[in-house]
């Protein structure tokens, strides 16, 4: 009863603070995101909430004869949450978070179909002492399902101006600004409800009577409501056996759409972006600042946007399947199984967003409300095969099953159930070591199915996309920099290669430019690490160079490639996994004359790239999201001995057996 | 309803022991705080009638014309005591 005391002092607060914001506000998967994204368009952007990792998406809107800021708050099931996300937007809404404006009007959307339960939230929010204006949204949806709701009464009930609207197809938008405008004006506060009003405390009972008297003298039956579709669909979606082969085959079908549909913009980002190397390359002066531009910066940043379309595309297909309610259902049937490792259920969404990129999965995480479940998530999340790791995988493939395609999918296949298996072990580990709790049990709304709105889901994508970009981008360039000093300097001697050399260099297949760079790779800082940590990854059964690999990708895993291609002396052309490449590979030997990519090698090479946390714009994201480095600094270390460790095993293992 | 002492777990009825189809009203939730705020949120609350739906893992309940899926371990400590099917209002099934 302490929550309701609180509110009642929380309203009082309130009444004194008049800011010049317009927040939204209702329940989860009451329109309110479509209703905002008719409101502003694209003309919105996303901010984060200071000192959280709450991001809010605002923006500007004419009302009367002032712009202001419209901010979409997180969808809320009631005022009363004491932590995480909700707890921030409640302070928000109160106007006592710090760095935010507080609002001078709250636009609460109601939906019309579910009025009972969204008066709840209403009963709460008529309290905080701010003008409401509320938009009745899914008008035409609760026609169809048989009701009709008589505006004027509810007008009366709530005591603050209603404003029916379609948030899908906009209709009610400019009138609903207009209202809240003229709210605005008059500084138009709510009347609480008289049956609110009077008691002390106010109790959740007392708020849903308050809420079925209401929906009781507002609503006309029309015809008798159904709801066997709905019905019909849960019995086999939400079935043990149905719902997981639904699940798997959904799963199946957003991993195909990622991997087709963004293969050609992939391919088309990566052209441009060598393109653009060459042509800066070609304009600047030979030097420093030309190498630094066109050998660091341009191919650094260009290797992280090349999963961009992979991410839209993904975020496409998660806000599609949000949109037809089966999410939610998929949360249910997952969580049976992810539970017994210690990860709630939504945590799937995460996991499923970490097999395109751990950093857009770290910030999804944000829908897991309970602090300690969202950290395990975030500290496993990196174990998911991402993009990055494809280029290793198909060179490892390419290298020990070139000619078996059969083989080579298996090797995939085994690659990404490693990833998944040591993610889920390793949650279990901490459940069980780092945060002793059970993870916070299921509860959530199953919504009706609709049909999803395309719009919305672009501009999800769109979201994201732009998300992706700021918080990879800037780490992304400083890290190319450094990168890139480490591989270019020290300089070592400009070799001058005679015609004889470079005509026996011809014959082993290697241009002189090629080999100069091999030689200047060598002698650079990377290189020099390379050796130097030759003594410790000789046991996973790596040379020298493979250390010069593993250096080179320290921050970025996908940059092994290249690498490996520069220090074999294929040149970046061998970039791309060329034949070139895995033949320089597979005739590769040691000083002692054995060939250096044995079997046991590779698979110690592949283990070693599935597990490592090899890239630090991850790490940022690790860092931002569970506020502390501490968190990041352990991830890496984790995971980095896991890595290690694995492959020992994989490696001295398969010697045992007698296989090299 | 979190300081009601427990009433006898002889006669206790949780929402885990009803089976599918069943109508019920809510007689007392024992959890945290948080957690019964949020599930008020969702309409699982004292005094509201619901439906259940399935009775599997997770539980699903209709109340106020929405489904709401709930871990079994929380079912399991929410009261409530069955109901006639006449006995609810309509606007369960809203």
């Amino acid at each position: 009863m302490a929550t309701a005391s609180r509110q009642s002092q929380r309203a009082s607060q309130a009444s004194a603070v008049s800011g010049s914001a317009v927040m939204l506000v209702s329940n989860p998967n009451a329109g309110k995101t479509t209703l905002f994204n008719q409101i502003t368009g694209l003309r919105h952007k996303t901010s984060n909430y200071p000192g959280t990792t709450l991001d809010l998406r605002s923006g500007p809107v004419r009302i009367g004869d002032t712009t202001r800021e419209l901010y979409d708050m997180p969808g809320l099931y009631t005022l009363q949450a004491s932590s995480g996300e909700e707890r921030v937007a409640i302070d928000a809404l109160a106007g006592r978070a710090k760095g935010l404006e507080a609002p001078a009007a709250i636009i609460l959307v109601l939906d019309a179909t579910n009025l009972v339960r969204n008066l709840y939230l209403a009963s709460q929010v008529l309290e905080l002492g701010v003008p409401v204006v509320v938009a009745l949204n899914m008008m035409d949806l609760a026609e169809q399902a048989g009701t009709r709701i008589d505006v004027e009464t509810l007008e009366a009930h709530l005591g603050c101006p209603v404003v029916p609207v379609v948030a899908r197809k906009g209709s009610g938008v400019d009138r609903l600004l207009h209202v809240c405008g003229e709210a605005i004006a008059k500084g138009q506060r709510p009347q609480l409800p008289r049956l609110l009003r009077n008691a002390q405390p106010i109790t959740d009972d007392l708020r849903y009577r308050w809420a079925e008297t209401v929906v009781a003298s507002v609503l006309i039956e029309t015809k008798p409501a159904r709801g066997k579709r709905t019905a019909a669909l849960d019995a086999f979606l939400l079935h043990p056996v149905g719902g997981m082969l639904t699940f798997f085959a959904v799963l199946f079908g957003v991993f195909y759409l990622i991997f087709s549909l963004a293969s050609l913009p992939m391919k088309l980002i990566d052209g441009a972006f060598g393109s653009l190397s060459a042509w800066v390359g070609s304009q600047l002066p030979a030097g420093p600042v030309q190498s630094l531009i066109a050998d660091g910066v341009i191919p650094g940043v260009g290797g992280v946007l090349v999963f961009l379309p992979q991410i839209c595309t993904l975020f496409f297909c998660i806000s599609i399947l949000e949109d037809t309610g089966y999410l939610a259902r998929a949360a249910c049937v997952v969580d049976r199984v992810l539970r017994r490792v210690g990860l709630p259920g939504k945590a799937f969404v995460p996991m499923l967003s970490a097999h395109a990129c751990a950093i857009p999965a770290i910030m999804a995480s944000r829908v897991i409300e309970d602090r300690k479940d969202r950290l395990i998530t975030i500290l496993i999340l990196p174990l998911m095969t991402c993009s990055a790791r494809l280029p290793v995988y198909a060179m490892v493939t390419a290298l020990l099953f070139p000619a078996s395609p059969l083989k080579g999918a298996a090797l995939f296949t085994a690659a990404y159930a490693l990833g998944l298996i040591a993610a889920l072990s390793m949650a279990f580990l901490f459940r069980r070591t780092l945060v002793k709790s059970t993870p916070v049990p299921l509860m959530i709304e199953l919504p009706s199915y609709k049909l999803p709105s395309v719009k919305t889901a672009l501009l999800a994508a769109y979201d994201r996309a732009k998300l992706f970009i700021r918080k990879a981008g800037t780490v992304i360039l400083a890290i190319s920099i450094v990168l890139w000093w480490m591989m270019s300097y020290p300089k070592g001697p400009t070799p001058s290669v005679s015609t004889e050399f470079a005509a026996s260099l011809a014959q082993q297949g290697i241009s002189a430019e090629n080999w100069s760079a091999q030689q200047q790779l060598g002698h650079s800082f990377a290189g020099r690490l390379g050796h130097t940590i030759e003594p410790i990854i000789a046991p996973l059964g790596y040379d020298w160079r493979i250390g010069v690999g593993i250096v080179a990708s320290f921050a970025a895993r996908e940059v092994v490639v290249s690498a490996l291609s520069i220090i074999y002396g294929v040149g970046e052309e061998g970039a791309e996994g060329s034949s070139l490449l895995i033949d320089r590979l597979q005739a590769a030997q040691r000083a002692d004359g054995t060939p250096v990519f044995t079997f046991a090698t590779c698979v110690s090479f592949l283990v070693f790239y599935i597990l490592a946390m090899q890239c630090m714009p991850t790490l940022a994201v690790t860092r931002r999201e569970t506020g502390a480095w501490k968190w990041a600094a352990f991830q890496f270390a984790y995971m980095s001995v896991l890595a290690y460790t694995a492959a020992l095993l994989a490696y001295q293992g398969l010697r045992v057996f007698g296989i090299s | 309803m979190m300081n009601q002492a427990a009433p006898d777990q002889v006669l206790a009825h949780t929402l885990c022991d009803s089976h599918a189809g069943e109508l019920c009203r809510v007689d007392s939730v024992f959890l945290d705080a948080d957690i019964s705020a949020r599930l008020a949120g969702l309409g699982v609350s004292v005094g509201r009638h619901m439906r259940v739906v399935r009775s599997s893992e997770p539980l699903v309940v209709q109340v106020y014309g929405t489904r709401i899926g709930i871990a079994r371990v929380l079912a399991d400590k929410i009261h409530v005591s069955p109901e006639p099917a006449l006995a609810a209002p309509a606007a369960e099934l809203r």
